[in-house]
C-alpha cells in the first residue's frame, strides 16, 4: 500500500492556494475538501485559487471535485478562481458537456491573484 | 554516435527536416529515460512511444507518420510492421484508472494521433474505468487499435450490478448523485460509435470507437 499524499493548502496573505498536481484518489480528494474547509475558517481567507496546471486529464469525477471545492468556497464567502486549465482539457470538457458553470477561471496563478486583488478592491470601494 | 542512433536518424529521413532529426532522436531517448548506446529490455517500447510523439510534432500527415513509426520500429528491432496488439488492463482499484488511461494515451501516441485525440481518449478511458471501480469494484478494459480506418476502440467490462433503465440514465435530464450517467453521456458525445450492454445483475459492457 503506497503512502497517500495530502495536498497542501497554502496561505498567501488573504488567499489560499491549492495546487493539484496528481490524479487524486477518492480519499485524497475528501481529505482536501476537509482541509480546505478548516483552513478557510482558521485563516478567514477571502480568496481561493485552485491551480490545475499540473493536471493532464480531467474527467467528470475531477470536475465534480473542483465544483465541490468552488461551492465550499462560495458557501463560506470566499471568492474562488480556477487557474491554469490546459486548452485541450477545456476543449474536452466542453465536448463532453462537463464544463464547470459559474466558475471563474484564469490563465495562470498570477492572473488569478490579480483577479482576486481587483475584486477585493472594487468590493471595498462599493461600500456605502 | 551509436549504430542505433544513426539507424534511428536515418529512419526519419527525408520526411523530418535535417535540422531537427538529431534532436528528435535524442530528446525521445531522454524522455524515455533510455540510453541509445545501451538499450535495456523495457526501454524499446517506451522509446518507440516517445519517438512517435516527437515525430508527430514535425509530421502532420498520418500516413507519413505511420510509415516513419514503422521504420523506427524496425530499427529498434521491435518487429516493425506487425499490427499493434490490443492492451488488456485488469481493473481492481482507483490506481488502474490512471494506468489504463496512460496506456491508452501511449497507444494513441504510437498510432500517431494528435495530442488533442490523446487527451480525449485518456478522458473517456478515465470515465469508463472509474465507473467500473465505483460501481462494480473490478472489471477489465481492452484498448485496441483499429484498421484499416485508423482509430481506437475501448471496451470496458464488469460483472457488477448492471444499470437499470439505461435509457433513462443516459438521457440529458437524468441527474444522479454519483454522476454515472454524466460520464457515459460525456463519453457518448466524444466518440463516433457507442454501445452499451447492461441489465440488473448482469454486469455492464461498454464499447466505444473513436476514429481519426
Amino acid at each position: 500500500m503506497t503512502d497517500e499524499v495530502r495536498i497542501p493548502v497554502i496561505k498567501l496573505h488573504d488567499t489560499l492556494i491549492v495546487s493539484i498536481q496528481i490524479a487524486m484518489s477518492d480519499h485524497v480528494a475528501q481529505q482536501l475538501k476537509n482541509d480546505l474547509t478548516e483552513r478557510i475558517e482558521q485563516t478567514r481567507a477571502t480568496g481561493l485559487v485552485i491551480d490545475v496546471s499540473g493536471i493532464d486529464v480531467m474527467d467528470s469525477y475531477l470536475s465534480r471535485v473542483l465544483r465541490d471545492m468552488g461551492l465550499i468556497g462560495k458557501l463560506m464567502g470566499v471568492r474562488t478562481v480556477i487557474s491554469g486549465m490546459a486548452p485541450m482539457i477545456a476543449m474536452t470538457l466542453v465536448e463532453m458537456g462537463l464544463e464547470l458553470k459559474g466558475v471563474t477561471t484564469s490563465l495562470n496563478l498570477e492572473a488569478a491573484l490579480e483577479t482576486l486583488k481587483a475584486d477585493e478592491a472594487s468590493a471595498s470601494t462599493e461600500q456605502p | 554516435m551509436s549504430g542505433l542512433e544513426q539507424a534511428l536518424q536515418e529512419a526519419l529521413r527525408p520526411h523530418v527536416s535535417e535540422l531537427f532529426i538529431r534532436s528528435v532522436v535524442s530528446f525521445a531517448a531522454s524522455r524515455a529515460n533510455a540510453s541509445l548506446n545501451h538499450l535495456k529490455a523495457g526501454d524499446a517500447k517506451r522509446l518507440l512511444a516517445e519517438l512517435s510523439r516527437g515525430i508527430r510534432l514535425y509530421v502532420s500527415d498520418v500516413e507519413v507518420h505511420a510509415e516513419l513509426v514503422r521504420r523506427v520500429s524496425a530499427a529498434l528491432g521491435e518487429g516493425g510492421g506487425r499490427p499493434m496488439a490490443p492492451e488488456v488492463i485488469d481493473v481492481t482499484n482507483e490506481v488502474d484508472v490512471v494506468v489504463a488511461r496512460k496506456r491508452g494515451a501511449d497507444m494513441c501516441a504510437e498510432l500517431g494521433f494528435s495530442p488533442a485525440m490523446q487527451v480525449r481518449i485518456a478522458t473517456i478511458i478515465s470515465e469508463l474505468v472509474r465507473n467500473i471501480v465505483q460501481y462494480a469494484g473490478t472489471g477489465s478494459v481492452t484498448i485496441t487499435p483499429l484498421s484499416p480506418r485508423p482509430g481506437i476502440e475501448v471496451l470496458a467490462c464488469d460483472r457488477g450490478p448492471g444499470i437499470d433503465d439505461i435509457n433513462r440514465v443516459m438521457s440529458p435530464s437524468y441527474k444522479s448523485k454519483t454522476g454515472m450517467g454524466v460520464g457515459l453521456r460525456g463519453t457518448r458525445s466524444i466518440v463516433d460509435e457507442f454501445e452499451i450492454h447492461t441489465a440488473p445483475g448482469q454486469g455492464t459492457t461498454v464499447r466505444v470507437r473513436k476514429y481519426l
